[in-house]
């Protein structure tokens, strides 16, 4: 009996120690998916601000004269 | 922003299919080998059940070998042709061999206990095993701290092409040192029963596709993190 602990706790490491890799891999997915999330709605976030700024454009030129802001000036830097 | 949209959730391409594949089958062959190494295979005459460690043991030690030729392959490649992708396999198969490497020097201390009569002993064959894991838990720890993702792969292709030497020297140990760890592959073949040798082949084979399978996963997770930094710097994110 005292032999089939061991057995049994050689191959308990090895699952405990797949798990913990394996959890560790899904954390970086999870983290790195995320990451690319964020970096899609700041995207999204620009271009939706550059295409109102378009649209707002003859309004902004007839409110603000001919010097008026190009489109998109100003908006870009979304950090 | 194209780049940027393929890494997010989508329909199942290529690479999602193969690791499925590769999943399935690990799984498969796994329960073979640990029905193998549980009740295919006799018991062992002096030792007992315990023995049936000795299976995964060796599946484990084998891997973490090939798992390090791998960094020494992929290291070579990188300086070769300075593609980052080389290095990433490198990093992955890395970390991998680690894992592998933990494992079997785990077991093999577990099974000392009873065998031995000591957890440990500073025998030839483990004594270079913990340096084989120490010169890539090094190998790990040296990329984290190195920010400069050039200068990064090219220290680290170095270090693991340097540390491979390690591995033959493992492998030989038993061979030129006197040791109490056994022999088990000689001239004239395996000295163990027919059953014992198709259970560690089964093993080796079950051992040696969880560590493709993994190494599928950590890869592309790490070519995604790449194109992910990249895709950062060029849309000026940083």
């Amino acid at each position: 009996m005292g032999n089939l602990w061991y057995l049994a706790l050689a191959y308990g490491v090895i699952w405990i120690v797949l798990l913990v890799y394996l959890y560790s891999i899904a954390r970086r997915q999870e983290s790195l998916r995320q990451e690319v999330k964020a970096i899609e709605e700041a995207l999204e976030g620009e271009l939706g601000a550059e295409e109102e700024t378009d649209e707002i454009e003859p309004f902004l030129t007839l409110v603000q004269g001919e010097g008026a802001r190009p489109a998109g000036q100003g908006l870009s830097d979304s950090r | 922003m194209r780049a940027v949209a393929g890494l997010s959730n989508g329909p199942p391409d290529a690479g999602d299919r193969l690791q499925r594949v590769l999943l399935g089958a690990t799984l498969a062959v796994g329960l073979a080998a640990i029905y193998m190494a549980f009740v295919y295979a006799p018991k062992e005459a002096t030792m007992g059940h315990v023995q049936r460690i000795f299976y995964f043991h060796v599946g484990a030690a084998w891997t973490a070998f090939l798992a390090f030729f791998v960094v020494f392959l992929g290291g070579v490649a990188y300086l070769r042709t300075r593609d980052r992708r080389w290095d990433a396999l490198a990093l992955s198969s890395a970390e991998i061999g680690v894992i592998f490497t933990t494992i079997a020097l785990a077991m093999g201390s577990i099974w000392a206990k009873p065998a031995w009569g000591a957890w440990w002993t500073w025998d030839p064959r483990l004594t270079t095993t913990t340096v084989l894991w120490l010169i890539y838990v090094s190998y790990l720890i040296l990329r984290g701290t190195i920010d400069e993702p050039e200068r990064r792969a090219r220290f680290a292709a170095v270090v693991g092409i340097v540390g491979f030497v390690d591995v033959p020297i493992v492998f030989l140990s038993i061979r030129l040192w006197r040791t109490i760890h056994p022999v088990l592959v000689k001239s004239e073949g395996f000295d163990m029963a027919p059953q014992m040798v198709q259970a560690l082949l089964a093993a080796l084979l079950a051992c040696t596709l969880l560590y493709v399978y993994l190494l599928v996963v950590r890869t592309s997770l790490e070519r995604r993190r790449i194109e992910v930094e990249a895709a950062k710097q060029a849309l000026g994110f940083y």
